[in-house]
C-alpha cells in the first residue's frame, strides 16, 4: 500500500538541511565574522551631530565701542519634519502664506516673503537637523501672535537667535567690513576648517582678516536619531567657545569726523567750477564744467607707533544693510559688475562710486607734489644738493642735451616762476622746476647715487604692501627702467612704452608720470620722516582681547598688536630733516606757502603743522577738472602725534579740497577750535531703502574752512 | 491485566493519543517569539505616532486566536474527509483570487488585498492550504507513479491560482506555489526527465518575463538589488527606477546592519538601535528576522532557525509516518511551504536572496499568513494523530 518513494523524501531532508546550513552560514558571516563592520555602520546611523555656533567676537574701537557686535533677535523657525515631502508641500505653502501674512502687510509683500520662505526651504546651506529659520528680527507683537496660535502655525518656533550688528552703520565700513555667507569659490576653504555651510564668515575688513579669532571654537551636540532623523536623545553636548574681540586702533569719534569733513567737502567741490585754463577752454570743456569729485580718502595715523586712528574711505556703505542680508537689485547697483551694468541695473555712475573699493588702501594715485618730500629726502641724504643749493625757478624747465623725440619741457602749474629759490622754499611754494632739476640730475647721475628717488621712496614704503592688517591693500607702483621694461615686456597691449627716458625720471621728482600710490602710503611715508625715520607698518589692529564679561569691559588681552618694524631705520639727521621740516612747516605756515590760505586762522603757533600740498594730474586729456587734490602732513611739529593724508579724486587744487579737510581734523584733534570729535551714536534699525552711506553732516560747530582765491601751486 | 493491555491496544489507533506535541510546543515558541518581536519592531513606531504600543501585538494574537481554532477544527476531522472536499476549497480559493484581482485593495503595488472595515484578508495565503490539499489529493491517485499526463494536469490545476497571483502581482507567493507543487508532485512520484522539462519551461517563462517587461521596474529591482551594483551610472541623473534600486538596496543594507550589528548575544530585547530607529522598513512583517538578529543575536537567530529547523523535521517525519500518500504529500507541502518561506524570508533579511514580499511562518505580523500556515500545521497534526487508522 505504501508508494512513498523514501529515497526521494531522503533527497527532500538533504535539500532541506543544505537551506538551513546556507542561512547558518550567512548569518555566522553577518554576526560573528563581520559584526565590528555592522556595529560600526550601526553606531554612525543613529548618531548625528549638530554644530553649535559660537558667539562671534566683537571689534571694537580704541576705546571699547563696538563698531561690530551681535544682537538678539527673534527668528520664527519651523520643524521641517512637517513640512518637508511630496504630501505635505500644499501643508507648506499654507503655512508659509499665513506667517507672511504676519509679518507683511500688503499683498504683494506676503507674496514675496512666502517666495523667500519656500527658496530657504530650498537652499542647502540651512541644516538640514535643524530647524529652518523663516524670518529674523521679528517684533514682540509678531512673536506673541505666532506663539499663541500652535494650532494655526504647526511646527513653527519663535526662538532668540544672536546676529551680527553694526550698530553705526557705515561707519568705519572698510575697515570693519562685514559678514556674509560662504561662497561657491571659498566652500571648499572654509569646509576644511570644519565650517558648515550655513556659518557666516568675514568676507571683507577686519571681519575677514580676523576670522579665526572672531569666530571662537565650535561646539557640538551630538544626537542619538532614528531614520528619519529625529532625535531620539542627546548622546553629548560640547559647548562652543565665543570668539574673541577685536580692538581697533581707530577711534570711532575721529573716524567719523574724518568720513564727515571728506564727504562734506566732496560735496562742496560738486558746486566748484575749475579755473579753466586758455587750452582747456581751447579743447571745448565747458566754464560750467564743475568738479566731480566722485570719493576719496583720508588717513589719520599716530606716526609714533604707526596706528591708524582713522581710515575714511569715500563713498561707503551701510554695514546693516549688507549684514541683513542685500536684495538682488540693491547689491547689482552697489557691486555693479559688468553682467549687471549689461542688464541695466547699474550705471557707469555706479560702478564708478565703487563703495566697496577701501580707497585708503585699494586707491592708487599718482601723489603729485607729496612726493617731494621723497624727492626731497634722497637729494639731502645722497648730497645731491644741500640746503642752501639754489636754482633759478623761471617757471619753466628747459631739459638740456634734449634728444629730438622726447619732451624737453616742463612747467610749474601756473606757470609761476618762483625765481633763484633753495629746496625750502621749493618745498613751501611747491616749485616744480626745482623738483625736475634734481630729477634730471638724479637721472644724469645715476651711476653714483643710483636710483636714489626711487630707492627711497621705496625705503618709506612705496611699491609696497604697507602691511595694514587689511585684506585687499595695492601695492603701488614705483617707476624705474626695469620695472617699465618688464611691463612692456609682459604686456604691450597695455603698456606700448617700455623705454625710460629721462623725462620719466623728471616726472617721477615730483610724483607724476607712472608713480602711484595709496593714501595709506603716504600718511605712513610722512609718518616715517615725523618718527625721525623709523619704518614701521600701519596698525589699525591693537589687540586681540578675550570675550567680554560685560559690554562695558574688555576682556583679558589674548594677543597685542605692538609697533611693527617694516624697514631697517631711514637715517635722518639734522641735515636732512631740517630743511625739509622748514619747507613743509612754510606750506601753512609761510604766506609764500601752498596752503598758507587754507590754514589761515589756525591757531600755528601753538600747534606747528609740517604738510605738504599735492595737485595730481591724471588722465590723458590733462584737465584741471580731473586734477586729484592731495595734503599729507603731521603736527605738532616737535612731537608728532598725528599724521593726516587727505585724497579726493577729481576734486581739484591740494590747498583748495584736501587740505582744509586736513585743516579741520588737526583742529578738531588739536582741540584748538570749536570743532571737537563728537561721540558717535548708535543708528536706529535699518529701514529699508534708506542705507547711511556716510557718517552724516558735519556738526554745527566744525567748518570746513574755505580758502580764498589766492592760493598757489 | 488483560484489560489494561485491551484498552492500550483500543487507545493505541485513537487519534486523540497520537498529537506531535513536540510540533505543538515549538510552533507554540515560534509564535511567541514572534510576538516579542513584532512589539520590539513596531515599538517606537507607535510610541512616535502616539499610538498604543500593543496595537500590533493585539491585532496578531486574535489571528493567531482565529488560526489555533481553524488548527483544531481542521485536525479534528479525519484528513482524509478534507480530501473530498479538497477540489471545493480549491475552487472557492481560486475564485478568491480572481475576485481579489478586480476588486481587490492594492498595497506596495499589489492587488493581494480584500478590505473590509479595517481587517484585511490576502486570499492568496489561504490558496497555499488548498493548494497543497488538492495538489496532494490529484497527485496521491497516481500510487507513486505520475505519467506526463497527469503530471501535467497536476501543474495546470496548480498554475490557475499560480497565473491569478502572478497578475496581482506578487511573484513571491507564486513562488512559494511552485516550490509547493514541485515538491509535492517530486515525492508523489514525478518522473526526473519530465520534471528537467518543468524546471527548464519554468525558467525560460522567467527570462520571458523580465525580457518583455511584463514586470514594474520596482518589482525588477527587488529580484535583483542583492546582487546588482549599487549607485546610478556617474555622470548621470537617477532615473526613478535607480532612485528605487537604491531605496531597495539601502533596506537591504538596513537590514544586514541590523542582524550584523547584534552580534554573537544581541543588543538585548528593545535596545536594538536599528529597530528603535526604524532603520529597516517592514520590519515587524517582511523584514522581522532583522530585529531578531539585531536584539538577540547569533544565539538567538540560531535558536530560532533550530525552532523551523525542528518543525521542518517533524513534518518530514510525519510525511514519513503518515499510512497513505496522500498524508504523506500533505506534510510534503507544508514542509515545502515552510521551508520556501523561511529560506527565502531569511535570506532576504540577510541579503542572500531576491526581496519579495514573503513573510516568516508564525513570527511574521500579518492575520492572513498566520492563520493560513497553522491551518497547515493542523493538517499535518492531523496527518500525524492518523497514522494508525
Amino acid at each position: 500500500m505504501q508508494q512513498l518513494n523514501g529515497l526521494r523524501l531522503r533527497v527532500l531532508a538533504v535539500v532541506v538541511g543544505a537551506l538551513f546550513a546556507v542561512l547558518l552560514g550567512r548569518l555566522w558571516y553577518l554576526q560573528v565574522l563581520s559584526t565590528q563592520d555592522f556595529t560600526r555602520v550601526a553606531q554612525s546611523n543613529q548618531r548625528r551631530s549638530v554644530q553649535l555656533t559660537p558667539t562671534r567676537g566683537r571689534i571694537l574701537d580704541r576705546t571699547g565701542l563696538p563698531l561690530a557686535t551681535n544682537l538678539a533677535s527673534t527668528v520664527i523657525t519651523v520643524d521641517r519634519k512637517l513640512i518637508t515631502g511630496k504630501r505635505r508641500a500644499s501643508d507648506r505653502a499654507l503655512l508659509f502664506e499665513r506667517v507672511a501674512q504676519v509679518i507683511e502687510s500688503d499683498a504683494a509683500a506676503v507674496t514675496t516673503r512666502a517666495a523667500t520662505f519656500e527658496a530657504r526651504y530650498n537652499d542647502q546651506q540651512y541644516q538640514e537637523l535643524d530647524a529652518l529659520p523663516l524670518a529674523e528680527g521679528i517684533t514682540d507683537t509678531q512673536a506673541i501672535y505666532l506663539r499663541e496660535r500652535p494650532e494655526v502655525f504647526p511646527g513653527l518656533d519663535v526662538r532668540e537667535a544672536q546676529i551680527r550688528a553694526y550698530p553705526y552703520g557705515s561707519l568705519a565700513a572698510h575697515v570693519v567690513g562685514y559678514v556674509g555667507r560662504i561662497t561657491a569659490e571659498s566652500k571648499n576653504r572654509y569646509v576644511a576648517k570644519n565650517y558648515q555651510l550655513s556659518d557666516l564668515v568675514g568676507v571683507t575688513g577686519i571681519e575677514q582678516i580676523y576670522e579665526d579669532d572672531l569666530r571662537g571654537v565650535p561646539g557640538k551636540v551630538v544626537f542619538e536619531v532614528d531614520s528619519s532623523n529625529r532625535v531620539i536623545s542627546k548622546l553629548s553636548e560640547v559647548a562652543a567657545i565665543p570668539g574673541s574681540d577685536v580692538v581697533l586702533t581707530i577711534d570711532a569719534t575721529v573716524q567719523q569726523l574724518a568720513e564727515q569733513a571728506l564727504d562734506a567737502e566732496l560735496r562742496i567741490r560738486r558746486t566748484e567750477h575749475p579755473r579753466l585754463s586758455a587750452a582747456e577752454q581751447a579743447k571745448g570743456l565747458s566754464v560750467d564744467a564743475t568738479f566731480s569729485a566722485p570719493g576719496g580718502s583720508v588717513v589719520v595715523q599716530e606716526p609714533a607707533d604707526g596706528s591708524i586712528l582713522a581710515m575714511a574711505s569715500n563713498p561707503a556703505f551701510d554695514l546693516r544693510e549688507l549684514a541683513g542680508g542685500i536684495t538682488t537689485e540693491r547689491a547689482a547697483k552697489l557691486y555693479c559688475p559688468d553682467e549687471a551694468q549689461t542688464a541695466g541695473l547699474c550705471t557707469e555712475e555706479d560702478k564708478l562710486r565703487a563703495p566697496f573699493l577701501n580707497r585708503a588702501i585699494q586707491g592708487l594715485y599718482p601723489p603729485g607734489s607729496t612726493f617731494k618730500l621723497v624727492t626731497a629726502t634722497a637729494s639731502l641724504s645722497t648730497r645731491l644738493v644741500s640746503s642752501g643749493h639754489e636754482i633759478d625757478d623761471t617757471g619753466t624747465f628747459v631739459l638740456k642735451d634734449c634728444k629730438s623725440g622726447e619732451r624737453c619741457r616742463w612747467q610749474n602749474a601756473g606757470a609761476t616762476a618762483n625765481g633763484p629759490i633753495n629746496i625750502i622754499d621749493a618745498l613751501t611754494r611747491s616749485s616744480d622746476v626745482y623738483f625736475y632739476q634734481l630729477g634730471a640730475d638724479f637721472w644724469t647721475a645715476k651711476d653714483r647715487f643710483g636710483l636714489a628717488i626711487q630707492d627711497t621712496a621705496e625705503r618709506m614704503g612705496f611699491g609696497d604692501l604697507s602691511g595694514v592688517q587689511l585684506p585687499g591693500e595695492q601695492e603701488g607702483y614705483v617707476p624705474t627702467p626695469d620695472r617699465k621694461r618688464a611691463r612692456h615686456d609682459a604686456n604691450a597691449a597695455a603698456f606700448p612704452e617700455g623705454a625710460y627716458p629721462i623725462g620719466d625720471n623728471i616726472n617721477v621728482a615730483v610724483g607724476q608720470g607712472d608713480l602711484l600710490a595709496t593714501p595709506l602710503q603716504l600718511a605712513n611715508a610722512y609718518s616715517i620722516f615725523a618718527n625721525g625715520g623709523h619704518v614701521l607698518s600701519p596698525n589699525v589692529v591693537r589687540a586681540v582681547t578675550a570675550p567680554a564679561v560685560s559690554d562695558d569691559q574688555l576682556g583679558a588681552t589674548v594677543r597685542s598688536v605692538g609697533v611693527r618694524e617694516l624697514r631697517e631705520k631711514l637715517a635722518m639727521p639734522a641735515a636732512v630733516r631740517d630743511p625739509i621740516l622748514r619747507g613743509l612747516r612754510g606750506v601753512t605756515a609761510s604766506p609764500s606757502g601752498t596752503a598758507y590760505q587754507s590754514f589761515i586762522g589756525f591757531p600755528l603757533d601753538q600747534f606747528r603743522i609740517a604738510g605738504k600740498t599735492g595737485t595730481a594730474q591724471t588722465g590723458s586729456r590733462n584737465f584741471s577738472v580731473d586734477d586729484i587734490s592731495l595734503f599729507v602732513g603731521f603736527a605738532p611739529v616737535d612731537i608728532p602725534r598725528y599724521t593726516i593724508a587727505v585724497v579726493m579724486e577729481k576734486s581739484g587744487f591740494g590747498a583748495q579740497a584736501a587740505a582744509p579737510v586736513a585743516r579741520l581734523l588737526f583742529e578738531a584733534l588739536s582741540g584748538s577750535g570749536t570743532c571737537l570729535p563728537a561721540a558717535v551714536v548708535a543708528i536706529p534699525e535699518l529701514v529699508a531703502g534708506s542705507p547711511a552711506e556716510s557718517s552724516g553732516a558735519l556738526p554745527e560747530s566744525c567748518q570746513l574752512y574755505q580758502p580764498g582765491d589766492g592760493y598757489v601751486e | 491485566m488483560t484489560r489494561a493491555i485491551d484498552s492500550i491496544h483500543r487507545r493505541h489507533g485513537d487519534p486523540r493519543f497520537h498529537v506531535d506535541w513536540i510540533l505543538v510546543v515549538v510552533a507554540v515558541a515560534i509564535t511567541v517569539f514572534g510576538i516579542l518581536n513584532i512589539y520590539a519592531a513596531r515599538y517606537q513606531w507607535t510610541v512616535d505616532n502616539g499610538l498604543d504600543p500593543y496595537i500590533y501585538v493585539r491585532k496578531q494574537l486574535i489571528a493567531i486566536g482565529l488560526g489555533v481554532v481553524a488548527a483544531v477544527v481542521v485536525a479534528i476531522v479525519d484528513y482524509r474527509r478534507w480530501r473530498e472536499f479538497a477540489l471545493v476549497f480549491f475552487a472557492a480559493t481560486t475564485g478568491a483570487l480572481a475576485l481579489v484581482a478586480v476588486a481587490g485593495k492594492q498595497i506596495n503595488g499589489a492587488r493581494a488585498w480584500f478590505e473590509y472595515g479595517g481587517f484585511q484578508l490576502q486570499p492568496a495565503e489561504f490558496a497555499k492550504v488548498t493548494l497543497v490539499l488538492a495538489v496532494a489529493a490529484y497527485a496521491s491517485v497516481g500510487r507513486g507513479m505520475l505519467h506526463a499526463r497527469e503530471l501535467g494536469l497536476a501543474l495546470g490545476i496548480a498554475a490557475v491560482p499560480g497565473g491569478l497571483i502572478m497578475l496581482q502581482p506578487d511573484l513571491g507567493t507564486a513562488m512559494v506555489f511552485g516550490a509547493v507543487v514541485m515538491a509535492v508532485l517530486l515525492i508523489a512520484g514525478a518522473q526526473m526527465r519530465h520534471v528537467v522539462v518543468v524546471c527548464i519551461l519554468g525558467v525560460v517563462m522567467v527570462v520571458a518575463m523580465l525580457g518583455t517587461n511584463q514586470l514594474k521596474d520596482y518589482q525588477i529591482n527587488r529580484l535583483t538589488a542583492f546582487v546588482t551594483p549599487s549607485g546610478p551610472r556617474p555622470g548621470t541623473q537617477a532615473t526613478r527606477a535607480e532612485r528605487n534600486l537604491e531605496a531597495v538596496r539601502a533596506n537591504l543594507r538596513e537590514s544586514q546592519t541590523a542582524i550584523g550589528s547584534g552580534g554573537l548575544h544581541g543588543k538585548g530585547y528593545l535596545n536594538g538601535t536599528q529597530t528603535n530607529g526604524k532603520f529597516v522598513p517592514e520590519q515587524h512583517t517582511d523584514f522581522i528576522f532583522s530585529a531578531v538578529g539585531e536584539q538577540f543575536g547569533f544565539v538567538g537567530s540560531t535558536a530560532l532557525l533550530g525552532c523551523f529547523a525542528l518543525l521542518a523535521t517533524r513534518l518530514w517525519r510525519t510525511a514519513k509516518l503518515s499510512r497513505d500518500l496522500f498524508g504523506s504529500l500533505l506534510c510534503v507541502g507544508v514542509l515545502a511551504w515552510l521551508v520556501f518561506q523561511v529560506f527565502e524570508n531569511v535570506g532576504m533579511a540577510m541579503g542572500i536572496m531576491p526581496v519579495t514580499g514573503i513573510p516568516l511562518p508564525l513570527m511574521s505580523y500579518g492575520g492572513s499568513s498566520t492563520i493560513a500556515f497553522l491551518i497547515g500545521l493542523g493538517l499535518v497534526c492531523n496527518v500525524h494523530m492518523r497514522q494508525y487508522t
